[in-house]
Formats: C-alpha cells, sequence, structure tokens
C-alpha cells in the first residue's frame, strides 16, 4: 500500500478544498449510525461527479489503499465505518435528481440524492420514491441501495431492490459500467439484483434508475390495544392471512410505548401490554372496500380498544408515536442497541417469549418494536455504558437473540445490512463453502479487497467498541427511527 | 441456417451424455467431472441454448423435483427446480394462494428453474412484480462443483450477497440451481377482464400511461394486434365492490367503456400457443418510450407479437430468416432480447440484439464458473 502515492494522484484530479486531511474534518467522518464504533481515517475525499469517483478509485486500487463510500453515514450496523489506512469518499455532493420521467414512471438519481427529496421531487407528477426508511430525511439512495434498505411499508411495496431498475457503477479497479435498464422486465442475470446489498464491497453506485409509483389516494389507520402481546401478533396473522395487504403492520411493546409516551406525549389504550398498528393504502375505493374487512379482522381478534384516525392529523400523530419509538427509547436508557433480526412470521410469538425470557433472566431491559408483517424484530436492549461490562453483557444478549432467529429459520439482518457489527453472525447462516462464494466472487472485482476492507466477513479484525446509543443527528431531534 | 446432414451426422456420433442426478450431491458430483454442460429442466424453452455444442453434457434436473418446504401461514414456499410449476399451482390454489409474477407455460409442463433461469414473468406481474421480485432464496452447483446457498427462507433477509436474484435470468450460466425458496400471495377474490381496441402505437402509450399513474388494482395490461390496429386488455383483480368502482374510474379515464370479456382471452397469451413451431420466438423487455420503435422493427421484419406489462416485454415470433436483422435493429434501438423456442428451421437463440456482457458480468464468472462449464450465451 502506498497512501501517499495515492493521495499524489488525487491531489491532480481534485481541488485541494475537496481533499480532507486535518484532524477536525476527519473526525466528523470517525462513526456511522452505529456510534459503538470509531475509526478516523487517513482522508475524506469529496467527489463532485462519476469522473472524480473514477479518479479516486483508479488512484486507490493502483496503489492498493482501502476506501469507503460514504452518503450520509446513518447505517446502523457500521457499514460505513473508516478504515484506519484508508480514504473516506463522501458522496453528499452527488446529489442531484437528475431525471423525472412520469410517463415511464422513473426517476435517475445521483447517489448521494436523499431519500426524501427524491419523493418530494416526484409529488407534482403524483408519484413517490415507495422505499421509506425511517432515516429518510437524510439518508442517500446510494446507501439504501447499498444495504438494500426497507421501511415501515416493505411490506406490501418491498425493499430498495425490488425498485431499482439501473446502477452506474464505479467498480473497484475503475471501470464504470451500467448494470439493467429502464425497463421493469430484464434479459440476462439480474446483476442489478447482486449489486444492490452488497454493502459497498462490489464497487461505488454513481447513478441510480428507480421506478416511481402513483401516490396512494387514501390512508386509513388504525391502532388496536391488546393485553397480551401474543394476541397482537395473532391478529398479524390473521390480518396477513385473510388476503388483505396493508401498507404497514407494526407492533410495540409496553416498553416502547412508555418510551413513546414519555418523549413525545403519544397515547395507548390502558390495559395494554402491546399495539398494533395497521395501515392500509391505495386507490379510494379500495381503501373505504378493505376497512370494512379489516374493521371485521380486528373485532375478531379480541382487542382491548381499537383507534381509528379520523383524518391527516390523527394518522400522523400514531405514525409519530411509532416513529419516535427508538429515540424514546433513550430517555429510558442512557445507551442501547438495536437489533435487527427476522424470524417467520409464524414464529413471532415464540420468538418475543424467547426474547422476554432472557431479558428475566439476565436483567437486562429489552423494548420491542418491530415491522410485524415480515417478522422483522428490532429488539432494543438497555444498558448504560459507565457501568463495567455492562456494554459487553447488552452485546451477549444481543448476540444470543440473533442465534435465536436463526434457529428459528429467519436471518441476522433485515434491513440494517451485516456491516461492522454483525459479522460474526454471517457463518451461523451460511456455511463455509456459501461464504467461499460470496468471497469468490468479491475478490474477483477487488482482488486487494480495497472496496469496503473489513466488512461483511467474519475474519476481519474489529476496532474497539465504543457505546450505542443515539446517533448524533436523533440526539439534536432531527431525525428518529424505526 | 438449416444445418447440412454432414453436421447432423456428425452431430450424432459427438452427441453429449444426459445425466439425470438423482440427489443435490450427485449433480454436484457430475459438474465437477464435466468439462461442458448445458442444464436441462422440463424441455419448454430451448430456446436459450439451441446454440451450445452437442457434444456438452445434458444435465437434465427431472428428477430433482418435489415441494420441499411449505407454510401457507408464512407465504413461503421451497421446491426442488425440476418440479413442473403445475405441481406447484395445484399446491398453492388448494390454500388459496399463487406465484404472483403469474409464470407461463405452466400447461406446457414448465419447471420452476427453468421459468426463473429464464426470469419468465406472466401478465399478472403488472399487480405485485416479476419474477425477480419474488426469490427469496436458492441452491445452487457452481463451476467449482460446489453447492452454494444463497438468500434466505423467509420474506425479508439483507445477509449476505444476493444470490438469488442475480440467478433470476442466468438461463443456466454460472451454476445450476437445484432449489428455490419463493415468495407467494393470496389470489385475489376475483378477477375481470376488459378490452378496450381500435387504439394505434401512440394511443396505446397514451392508455397505459394514464392507467399506470393512478393508484387502481391492475392486475394485468396486454397488448395485441388487431389487423392495423392495437387491442388493449386489461385485468382487475381485488374485492368485487372495489373493482366495479374502479372500472368506473377507468371508464371515465379512458373517455370508453372498456367491454368485458371472460378469463379466456389470457390463454393464449399466457401460453404463446399463437407462435408457430416455424417461428422463434423472442421475449424482448422494454421501456415503454421504445414501445413504438420496437413495433415498427417487428413490423419491418414482416414478424407477430404480444406484449405484456403495460408494454414493457414484447413478446415477438420471428420468421426464421430474420434471426439477424432483427437482432440488428434491437442493437441500433439499445434492445437486449432472450430467445425462447427456436424455429424448427433453424437453430439460432441465446440472446440477441445489444450485449449485456460486461465486466462485471465477466468477473462474476470468473469466481462461479472460471472453466467456463456452464458456457456463455451469445450477445
Ligand atoms: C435514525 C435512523 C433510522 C433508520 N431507519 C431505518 C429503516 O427504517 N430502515 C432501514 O433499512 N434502515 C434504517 N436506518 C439505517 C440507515 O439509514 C440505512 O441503512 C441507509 O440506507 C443508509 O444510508 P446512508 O446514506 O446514511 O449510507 P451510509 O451509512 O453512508 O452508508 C451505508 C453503506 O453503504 C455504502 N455506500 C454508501 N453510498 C454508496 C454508494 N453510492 N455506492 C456503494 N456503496 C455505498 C457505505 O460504504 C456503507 O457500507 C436508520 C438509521 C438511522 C440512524
Ligand atoms: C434428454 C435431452 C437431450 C438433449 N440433447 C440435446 C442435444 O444433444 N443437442 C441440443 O442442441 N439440444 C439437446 N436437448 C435440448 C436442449 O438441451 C434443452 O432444450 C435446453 O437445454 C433447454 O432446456 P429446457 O428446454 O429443458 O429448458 P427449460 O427447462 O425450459 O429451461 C430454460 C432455460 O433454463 C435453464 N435451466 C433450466 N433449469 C435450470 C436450473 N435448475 N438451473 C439453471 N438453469 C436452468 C436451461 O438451461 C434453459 O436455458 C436435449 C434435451 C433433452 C431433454
Amino acid at each position: 500500500m502506498n497512501f501517499d502515492a495515492a493521495l499524489d494522484e488525487i491531489r491532480r484530479a481534485l481541488p485541494a478544498e475537496r481533499i480532507v486531511l486535518e484532524a477536525g474534518g476527519l473526525a466528523a467522518f470517525e462513526s456511522d449510525g452505529l456510534t459503538a464504533f470509531a475509526v478516523r481515517p487517513r482522508a475524506v475525499v469529496v467527489p463532485e461527479s462519476e469522473a472524480d469517483v473514477v479518479a479516486i478509485v483508479t488512484a486507490c486500487a493502483r496503489h492498493r489503499v482501502p476506501y469507503v463510500a460514504r452518503g450520509s453515514g446513518t447505517s446502523l450496523s457500521g457499514g460505513s465505518l473508516p478504515h484506519q489506512d484508508g480514504i473516506v469518499i463522501a458522496l453528499n455532493r452527488m446529489n442531484a435528481i437528475l431525471r423525472i420521467d412520469p410517463r415511464e414512471r422513473i426517476a435517475v438519481v445521483q447517489a448521494g440524492a436523499i431519500n426524501l427529496a427524491l419523493s418530494a421531487k416526484a409529488a407534482p407528477h403524483g408519484l413517490y420514491y415507495a422505499p421509506d426508511p425511517s432515516s429518510q430525511q437524510i439518508c442517500t439512495i446510494g446507501g439504501n441501495v447499498a444495504f438494500n434498505s426497507g421501511g415501515a411499508h416493505c411490506l406490501k411495496y418491498g425493499m430498495t431492490a425490488n425498485h431499482v431498475l439501473g446502477l452506474r457503477v464505479v467498480l473497484p479497479d475503475g471501470t464504470v459500467e451500467s448494470l439493467g435498464g429502464e425497463s421493469c422486465e430484464q434479459v440476462g442475470p439480474d446483476a442489478v439484483g447482486l449489486f444492490v446489498g452488497s454493502e459497498g464491497l462490489l464497487g461505488i453506485a454513481t447513478e441510480v434508475t428507480v421506478r416511481l409509483l402513483p401516490k396512494p389516494q387514501a390512508f386509513h389507520t388504525v391502532l388496536a390495544g391488546y393485553a397480551t402481546l401474543e394476541q397482537a401478533g395473532d391478529a398479524v396473522t390473521r390480518i396477513v392471512g385473510s388476503g388483505l395487504l396493508p401498507g404497514a403492520l407494526e407492533i410495540m411493546d409496553r416498553l416502547s410505548m412508555d418510551a413513546a409516551h414519555a418523549a413525545v406525549g403519544a397515547k395507548y389504550p390502558a390495559g395494554c401490554e402491546a399495539v398494533l398498528i395497521v395501515e392500509l393504502d391505495g386507490a379510494g375505493d379500495w381503501v373505504d372496500v378493505e376497512r370494512r374487512r379489516l374493521e371485521r379482522l380486528i373485532a375478531d381478534s379480541g382487542p382491548v380498544e381499537v383507534l381509528i384516525a379520523d383524518d391527516a392529523d390523527e394518522r400522523l400523530k400514531i405514525w409519530k408515536g411509532r416513529k419516535s419509538a427508538f429515540s424514546a427509547v433513550g430517555r429510558l436508557s442512557p445507551d442501547f442497541i438495536v437489533q435487527d433480526g427476522v424470524v417467520p412470521r409464524t414464529k413471532l410469538a415464540e420468538a418475543l417469549r424467547g426474547i422476554s425470557a432472557m431479558s428475566r433472566e439476565t436483567g437486562i431491559r429489552v423494548a420491542n418494536v418491530f415491522h410485524a408483517g415480515d417478522g422483522n424484530l428490532h429488539p432494543l436492549i438497555m444498558y448504560d455504558g459507565r457501568e463495567p461490562g455492562a456494554l459487553e453483557r447488552a452485546e451477549e444478549l444481543a448476540g444470543r437473540i440473533v442465534a435465536l432467529c436463526v434457529d428459528l429459520g429467519g436471518s441476522i439482518t433485515g434491513e440494517h445490512g451485516v456491516g461492522m457489527e454483525k459479522r460474526q453472525f454471517l457463518s451461523r447462516m451460511f456455511s463455509e463453502e456459501d461464504i467461499a462464494a460470496m468471497k469468490r466472487v468479491r475478490h474477483s472485482l477487488d482482488p486487494d479487497e480495497i472496496s469496503n476492507r473489513g466488512k461483511v466477513f467474519p475474519d476481519a479484525e474489529a476496532p474497539s467498541l465504543r457505546m450505542y446509543g443515539l446517533h448524533p443527528l436523533e440526539a439534536a431531534g432531527q431525525v428518529s427511527r424505526l | 441456417m438449416n444445418p447440412s446432414n454432414a453436421t447432423e451426422a456428425d452431430a450424432a456420433s459427438n452427441r453429449g451424455r444426459v445425466e439425470r442426478p438423482e440427489t443435490p450431491d450427485e449433480a454436484a458430483r457430475i459438474v465437477a467431472a464435466s468439462e461442458r454442460i448445458v442444464v436441462v429442466g422440463r424441455g419448454t424453452k430451448p430456446g436459450p441454448r439451441a446454440g451450445d455444442p452437442v457434444s456438452a453434457i445434458r444435465l437434465d434436473l427431472s428428477a430433482l423435483s418435489g415441494i420441499l418446504e411449505y407454510e401457507p401461514t408464512e407465504f413461503t414456499l421451497t421446491a426442488r427446480a425440476g418440479t413442473p410449476l403445475r405441481e406447484l399451482r395445484a399446491a398453492l390454489e388448494e390454500n388459496g394462494q399463487y406465484l404472483p409474477f403469474d409464470p407461463p407455460l405452466v400447461d406446457a409442463g414448465a419447471s420452476l428453474g427453468g421459468t426463473l433461469a429464464c426470469g419468465l414473468s406472466g401478465p399478472g406481474r403488472v399487480r405485485f412484480g416479476g419474477a425477480r421480485d419474488f426469490v427469496l432464496g436458492l441452491r445452487f452447483v457452481d463451476g467449482h462443483g460446489t453447492i452454494v446457498r444463497g438468500g434466505g427462507k423467509v420474506v425479508k433477509n439483507a445477509a449476505g450477497f444476493d444470490f438469488p436474484k442475480f440467478f433470476v435470468g442466468a438461463c443456466g450460466e454460472f451454476g445450476a440451481v437445484l432449489e428455490w425458496t419463493v415468495k407467494v400471495f393470496p389470489l385475489p377474490p376475483v378477477r375481470r377482464s376488459f378490452v378496450v381496441d381500435g387504439l394505434d402505437p401512440a394511443r396505446a402509450v397514451d392508455t397505459i400511461v394514464r392507467l399506470t399513474t393512478r393508484p387502481l388494482d391492475l392486475d394485468a395490461l396486454d397488448l395485441r394486434p388487431e389487423g392495423e390496429r392495437i387491442a388493449m386488455r386489461i385485468r382487475m383483480a381485488g374485492e368485487p365492490e372495489s373493482i366495479e368502482r374502479q372500472v368506473g374510474t377507468i371508464a371515465s379515464l379512458l373517455n370508453v367503456e372498456p367491454a368485458e370479456v371472460g378469463a379466456i382471452a389470457w390463454y393464449e397469451l399466457d401460453d404463446l400457443t399463437w407462435c408457430g413451431a416455424d417461428r422463434t420466438l423472442v421475449r424482448v423487455p422494454t421501456p415503454l418510450g421504445k414501445f413504438s420503435a420496437l413495433l415498427a422493427a417487428i413490423d419491418a421484419e414482416g414478424a407477430d407479437w404480444r406484449a405484456s406489462a403495460g408494454g414493457q416485454l414484447v413478446w415477438v415470433s420471428l420468421p426464421a430468416e430474420g434471426f439477424a436483422s432483427f437482432g440488428r435493429r434491437m442493437a441500433a434501438l439499445g434492445l437486449t432480447g432472450l430467445t425462447i423456442r427456436p424455429s424448427s428451421g433453424s437453430p439460432r437463440g441465446g440472446r440477441i440484439g445489444s450485449s449485456i456482457e460486461r465486466t462485471f458480468l465477466t468477473r462474476v464468472r470468473q469466481a462461479l464458473d472460471p472453466q467456463g462449464r456452464f458456457g456463455v450465451l451469445d450477445a
């Protein structure tokens, strides 16, 4: 590796003000949304065009300098954590929305474009971009692509991968090419599908072609309280089993309700251990008809109380409580870890029983907020980082929960990615041969592992842990998460 | 284009063995021991591999068949790749469920593996998405003869590289898929079909735009030639009352009362029976913006066509002698097609039009199949 030679080359391609070398400037890039990890990179460079990205990557490739692409740094798994010998390529200035084509229902954006900005730009055409991670005010489409991000509405609309039609990518040797196209159908192996979710290991996306959907005309949002978590889980099974396909289907347990109440004054029915939030969306006619079916299904599931949002304002209140739950937990505990395991939907009750048993046994409080419709759990494991050994105990519990998800036939991550955090769990889901095949693909494109070195695969050394907790932007009240 | 008698004789003497493994391990051993392999599903789509050497070993996966796991309440299903879709349809219908990408050629005997290898979706893909949107996990034998698993068995999973998506459309390149896990959905309570006819290409495209930029419960949106004009077929799916109201919305949007037709109207397109044996059947994805230009190219070749997915997928029935010139026309439009069935008179097949093979795919091939055991399709 020859960092100085690479830097010289980059200096020839980019003006000095877009190359950050001093400690103060680098400090801002030390961590991402997983604040337990912090690493100072050697340099941060800020490309403004695809040609800039090519120049940077080519220099890194020639001199074997590791680099990490970075969007807004909101990764919850340490995916955009810098490498101590490497360069951070900050893509935020490549944030143009290049084209909105309402007839084709597609948009072409630069990778640094902000998720919500795209929907805002599409809105005058009656269209929107469906994947809605709750970091959508700040996260980038490039970061969404790298992590195949989801959101509250992926039960009905799918993840990022289901909405990306084409990509322009800079491969780790500096080659630029287009994958996919502009049609919803394609010929040939789904290269776009392989690139999406590859967590920055297979190259840098510079341009993304996504499909847009017609904006729903109507919403119907219901909040139902249940005496037990299990009843709420049963209601989910009933609703999904009936053939209704709600836009969102979320559950919060008592502890997260308490947190949301404390934080934003959200109100929940008394005497409930769990609430279920169901939202129907679509054409007005559809919602009108389906809401009656939903009402029957919910009535049959034995709720303690049912609240229906009568207007947009009440709907927003329900979502505010739900979306504040993560950051609200910060009020109950100085630090917490967000887990992201998935279980088969029918094993939800079993998983929740398992988690609560572990919580009792260890004396560690765990709040549960989750995407119930697709079995994606987000246990929030609370601890106090100032207490010696507390972080390690919390991490151990997190590990046991991940193991439980895999044992129940699920996955170690539904939407936050493997990144830094779950590397050691990858081999719980995949055999040595499976992982070897992934590594062969990686090495074929990037023999020196310069693109996001040290992530995803189990063997790399982990930098030391600091603490888990709120993302700095959450602490500042600028974002909340699901 | 007809192979001469001499080549036919050569082919007969030189014909590759047919291997029909009964277990995944046996399939892996055969791959490891063979220099060149063509994966064979259930024989309904000989087009992609029509150009492969006859000496290649045919890896017939029809014995690797059957449903392995099906949890109706989970909406997931795992089956061996050689399972006929007919068998899946029967099992799913018993539970009021279906494959939302609506694969074609079910009654012709197509297998799950062959369908996903060709990336085939049917008219119903308009509602929830195509084949790539419903694959969750797979097991495949790569070119090293190793069995590799990718993805998972739950509806949401972000761990590891997404090999399942990658293998959709791979046509037996990179590896032989042994088993697939797919996401299924509940069948809609009712479906109703309507026809709007007498459209020219520009009006047809306009009508598609009007219908698809509104939140309507469209289940299928197909087009077919009707003399000099185009007829559009619209299928709605959902609750009877909600459809009733939406039909009203559509009528006012289009300024015509769509005529209701029976379910039979979809059959021909589903089964591809309209394309004669002397014709080459090619599947061409296109953005809507190139639809009219593609129709012009089809006309220029004297070919017939049917379109699906709101005009974004065109099935072309091509006279045998038009293969090369149609390929040039497609390349000029920046489009790539896949031969599904070669004509009886010509062995031409594989991909046609603009090439998709570039660095990314070449590198993935070097990783999964460095010796090229599974071959490389043209284009
Ligand atoms: C408050 C909060 C709420 C969240 N809610 C959700 C949620 O609901 N659902 C969900 O799925 N996630 C959620 N996340 C996680 C996170 O926001 C997503 O993973 C998001 O997609 C990351 O985008 P980013 O721009 O911040 O990417 P970064 O964190 O900067 O990068 C993420 C990864 O992508 C790579 N990368 C970035 N840009 C590119 C590119 N152009 N090409 C190739 N690789 C690239 C990076 O190297 C890194 O590995 C949340 C996070 C926070 C802090
Ligand atoms: C016994 C037998 C011998 C044959 N011998 C010859 C011959 O000598 N010369 C000749 O030209 N043709 C021969 N053919 C025809 C030709 O090999 C096949 O038609 C061709 O391989 C496509 O297979 P299919 O029609 O079964 O395709 P389908 O099952 O319809 O599959 C379509 C495509 O998907 C691929 N595919 C299917 N299943 C999988 C899977 N599980 N994983 C990965 N890819 C998959 C296939 O390779 C094919 O390209 C033979 C066919 C059979 C049945």
